[in-house]
């Protein structure tokens, strides 16, 4: 028997760690080159990996599980392959079983006995047959009493959430984060005509545009902090949040400085368009070294972004104001990068390019 | 382009835009309808994509000047 390959968690500059959501086979199963064999949830999205060889599947850890990312999640051997191994002697006897990889975690860490268990070949769908209360249990809407004397009903935050906090909380929490804010003229878009010509109408793409090219002489807005060090992007890639109806995923442009407005208006659609189909890959949601957040469709007049793990600002933009015919942009900072008086001039230049450079 | 494109095509607006009582015709655009914003846009794409198992590319999209123009694509995309 021998390993043709093995299955690694994809390396993301937002997670540490991921989850393992769902396996597409079981173990020892026969699979083809380009078969799904799992899911994988980052804080972002969720990312099936395939086989990129045909072979008999052997998943390395089990559903629900979080793991490092570039951890080895499964491996493609050249037969079906058998592992004795020998758990909890006092438990299991001297019987020997075959047993997969995800079951003998499954067994070492809730500690079952298995010597009941009427099969040579125990995979972890056998255990959690026979082990009802499981990690898997699910625990929503119990109600129970917290801190307060008042009672409340519970909801686990979801693995996603989870990890957006811990990301965003990496530079939020550090408590040196200052927003700034100013006025912009509305402006008027140019639209192409056509069947969709009445729906052009939003500014996200111009401020994406020029916010890419101020950003150039501005490079602490386009950095992060991390140990004592201020480290500096050489590439300009505009992450724009879309939070739709599938959870906030951050779609980056990446070298945005070096695209025309078009090239931009088209990628954002684009990455609205993956964000529908559920096809945004790990490449489209990594790697963006400043990020716009657009909630100008819900009228909001004012709020304060939070900065993303791994950059120094965030810029949000607002709704219009339809009687001053003005909007708000706001740019958070982190200020163990930068200072209030870069950002102030800033959002003073980037409000002079947009009503100079368009129709006011 | 046949008859039953037209209707299902109806169909998918309707149930984007919520609306029963919108009637389409050839030359119905994004002017004519008033919920008919970006991100209804591409709800419609995404949804006419599902329902004929079709790709839509940007340069698809910036080719059709009307409803007509939309349903005729598809009618060729749905024979070849």
């Amino acid at each position: 028997m021998t390993v043709l390959c093995e299955i690694i968690s994809p390396k993301s500059d937002l997670d540490d760690e991921v989850l393992i959501q769902n396996f597409l086979f079981s173990d020892n199963d026969k699979v083809k080159k380009n078969d799904e064999l799992l899911e994988i949830e980052t804080s972002k999205t969720v990312i099936v990996l395939e086989s990129p060889v045909d072979g008999f599947v052997e998943y390395k850890f089990k559903e629900g599980q979080s793991i490092k990312v570039g951890a080895i999640v499964a491996l493609i051997h050249d037969s079906p392959f058998e592992r004795k191994i020998e758990i909890n002697q006092s438990k299991n006897h001297s019987e020997s079983k075959v047993i997969s990889s995800a079951a003998e975690v499954y067994i070492k860490e809730n500690d079952i006995d298995i010597s009941h268990i009427d099969k040579k070949f125990i995979t972890l769908k056998d255990l959690i047959k026979e082990e009802p209360k499981s990690v898997f249990v699910n625990k929503h809407d119990e109600i129970k009493p917290q801190l307060s004397s008042l009672k409340t009903i519970s909801k686990p935050i979801e693995y996603a959430k989870k990890a957006e906090i811990r990301a965003l909380s990496s530079v939020n929490a550090a408590g040196l984060i200052s927003t700034f804010s100013i006025y912009v003229d509305a402006i008027k878009i140019d639209k192409e005509g056509g069947l969709f010509s009445n729906t052009d109408n939003s500014y996200l793409p111009i401020i994406v545009h020029e916010t890419s090219k101020l950003l150039e002489n501005f490079p602490e807005l386009n950095s992060y902090y991390y140990n004592e060090n201020i480290n500096q992007y050489l590439d300009i890639n505009i992450g724009v949040a879309l939070d739709i109806d599938d959870g906030l995923k951050v779609y980056n442009i990446r070298g945005c400085n070096n695209l025309s407005l078009s090239e931009i208006k088209d990628s954002i659609s684009e990455g609205v368009y993956s964000y529908l189909r559920k096809s945004l890959t790990i490449e489209d949601i990594t790697e963006s070294t400043f990020t716009v957040t657009d909630l100008s469709q819900y009228g909001v007049s004012h709020f304060v972004p939070l900065v993303n793990n791994m950059q120094s600002a965030i810029l949000g933009v607002s709704a219009i104001d339809t009687v001053l015919n003005r909007f708000t942009i706001s740019l958070s900072i982190d200020h163990r990068v930068t200072e209030g008086k870069v950002a102030a001039k800033f959002l003073s230049e980037l409000s002079e390019r947009i009503n100079s450079n368009y129709t006011i | 382009m046949k008859e039953d494109t037209w209707q299902t095509i109806n169909k998918i607006f309707i149930e984007v835009f919520q609306d029963e009582s919108l009637i389409l015709d050839r030359t119905t655009s994004s002017n004519d309808i008033e919920r008919w914003d970006s991100l209804n846009n591409m709800h419609l794409v995404v949804a006419i994509e599902k329902h004929f198992n079709l790709r839509i590319t940007l340069k698809d999209i910036k080719s059709w000047e009307n409803v007509g123009d939309l349903c005729d694509w598809i009618s060729r995309e749905t024979e070849k």
